[in-house]
């Protein structure tokens, strides 16, 4: 759309506000106050509000309860005016008191002498994107669950391959998946194979921890597989104590070591030399 | 056709009673199933809750004692809170009793530090004369 | 709850008791007393605690567990505690409650297996009284 500079000024403030609504998203403008002064279509769209509603409503009427507790339109505000633009994501509410996921610009107004005029901000609605990053988010994390799960290796004897960092989150459910096929399968070992955890620091190693001693609770055995000489020596200085946990290089001599507990202590013959050295 | 009889999950239980302990777990439980908590995250609230409420048996020498649940809200999430308060004798060194090992009750401890690990907000007002009010929350997740 | 009532199984030289979700402390003193004179008054070699009944285990309720294991101890008998449930396994070990000198099992099957071997005096596999620091 053209704008002729020699137009009368009239005109050309029609032009500008047939811009502005024709626009999808919301473009409002705010008094150095936070007060709104326009409103164009997009956002009345967006948030339910009529313009004769919204102008000279204050524009943390749009926020959530707890964000007008904290403040955090005044906040955000005061970010745009020092830093001129201010960019941000949060929940707002419309008219009929629903919420919605906000993407937001805010850009401070200033006259030639530095004043603070008000601001000019853009939202757009992001709520479906929002869930669609979630749902990306839930199936990543059900693809790794997938990748990590829980093997039969021998009779009695389960592998669990971590693959991955290790938050509190992840441990929780990979072990949570454990326990059950313990009970499912009633097994009696366990073969955690850390060689695909990038790296073993002392939180990482309290959530293995964990895991090993809930399964003892349910009668299983942990042995931990894939530690490295490197892994095992990073975990020494760190001054992680392994205590009666057991461990071996790979997965496979983890298993032998499985399968001679439990013909040591089946057979009656009295066996010390795997029982009680890590 | 006979009628169908809501019942409303209880959200104010009085602890006076051994009796009362089975009631705390029961409404625990009831609203943790109702808010879509995971099977862990309900053993972890009951149990804690649970901890909570002996110590209010034990401690608040027949004062009166409740437990209130109430669903709770916050940026998006959902969740549920569990407020036990009592008009005991109260906590004099709140410090030592968050503690792990900490025991005046011959038992190892009022179980509030294992209590506070099961749960993602743990709020404790306390004073000797001014009775004791333990607030759990546990977001959904 | 009076100690008549308490329900104990004998299998053999162990013996078996379930424990319900309702402990309180007279249940707990009648059980305590009617294991004690269960486990001392034949030969008791072994005893099973059974808790896959309990959807939740305080610890005032993993201290009564201890104490009964300790108790048929200075009767002469192991104690293997069966059938902790998943979600209040993590709860133990999340809450810090270490449980850590008692042997537990899967189940009654697991169980006897395992007083067997403490019977025989076979080694010791980790999941026995013997369970990784914590700390």
């Amino acid at each position: 759309m053209t704008i002729n500079p020699d137009a009368p000024a009239r005109r050309l403030q029609q032009s500008y506000e047939i811009m502005l609504d024709s626009l999808l998203d919301e473009v409002i403008q705010l008094d150095d106050n936070g007060y709104v002064l326009t409103w164009n279509r997009g956002a009345e769209r967006l948030k339910g509000w009529t313009a004769e509603e919204a102008i000279g409503q204050h524009v943390s009427a749009f926020y959530t309860d707890e964000d007008v507790r904290g403040g955090l339109a005044e906040r955000e505000l005061r970010n745009a005016g020092e830093a001129g633009r201010y960019e941000t994501e949060g929940w707002r509410i419309r008219k009929d008191g629903s919420r919605f996921w906000a993407s937001i610009v805010i850009t401070a107004m200033r006259d030639p002498n530095g004043e603070l005029l008000g601001f000019v901000k853009m939202s757009r609605d992001q709520t479906e994107r929002r869930a669609a990053d979630e749902l990306i988010r839930r199936q990543r994390d059900e693809i790794l669950e997938l990748s990590t799960p829980v093997i039969q290796v021998w009779d009695r004897v389960l592998a669990l391959p971590i693959i991955g960092t290790l938050d509190s989150n992840r441990a929780g459910r990979l072990t949570e998946g454990l326990l059950a096929k313990i009970a499912d399968l009633e097994a009696e070992f366990v073969i955690l194979d850390i060689s695909g955890v990038p790296t073993i620091d002392t939180q990482v190693a309290q959530h293995l921890l964990k895991t090993v001693h809930a399964a003892r609770l349910m009668g299983a055995t942990s042995i931990l597989s894939g530690v490295r000489p490197e892994t095992a020596q990073a975990m020494v200085h760190l001054g992680i104590e392994l205590g009666t946990l057991r461990s071996r290089n790979t997965l496979r001599d983890a298993l032998q070591l499985a399968l001679q507990m439990i013909s040591a202590s089946s057979n009656g013959v009295v066996r010390h030399a795997e029982a009680l050295t890590p | 056709m006979s009628a169908v009889i809501e019942v409303a999950i209880p959200t104010v239980v009085d602890i006076a009673t051994e009796a009362d302990l089975l009631r705390v777990r029961t409404a625990l439980r009831q609203h943790a199933v109702a808010a879509g908590f995971g099977i862990v995250d309900q053993t972890k609230l009951v149990t804690a809750g649970s901890e909570l409420a002996r110590n209010v048996l034990r401690y608040a020498n027949r004062a009166a004692a409740n437990l209130r649940v109430e669903a709770v809200q916050s940026a998006g999430r959902t969740g549920l809170r569990a407020v036990f308060t009592d008009q005991g004798p109260g906590i004099a060194d709140l410090d030592a009793a968050l503690g792990d090992g900490f025991s005046t009750g011959g038992t190892l401890g009022l179980g509030l530090p294992g209590a506070r690990r099961l749960v993602d907000e743990f709020d404790i007002n306390s004073a000797p004369g001014a009775g004791t009010r333990v607030a759990i929350t546990k977001w959904k997740r | 709850m009076n100690e008549a009532s308490v329900p104990i199984l004998r299998i053999g030289g162990n013996v078996l008791i379930s424990l319900q979700s309702d402990l309180d402390d007279t249940a707990v003193v009648a059980i305590e007393s009617a294991i004690m004179r269960e486990v001392s008054r034949s030969r008791t070699t072994g005893t099973l605690i059974d808790v896959s009944g309990l959807a939740m285990v305080d610890s005032f309720i993993a201290r009564v567990i201890a104490r009964m294991a300790a108790m048929t101890r200075l009767l002469g008998a192991e104690t293997v505690i069966v059938g902790i449930q998943p979600a209040v396994a993590i709860t133990l070990v999340e809450m810090g409650v270490s449980m850590a000198d008692l042997h537990t099992a899967l189940n009654a099957e697991q169980g006897m297996a395992m007083l067997q071997r403490l019977l025989d005096g076979r080694p010791a596999r980790a999941g026995e009284a013997a369970s990784p620091a914590m700390r």
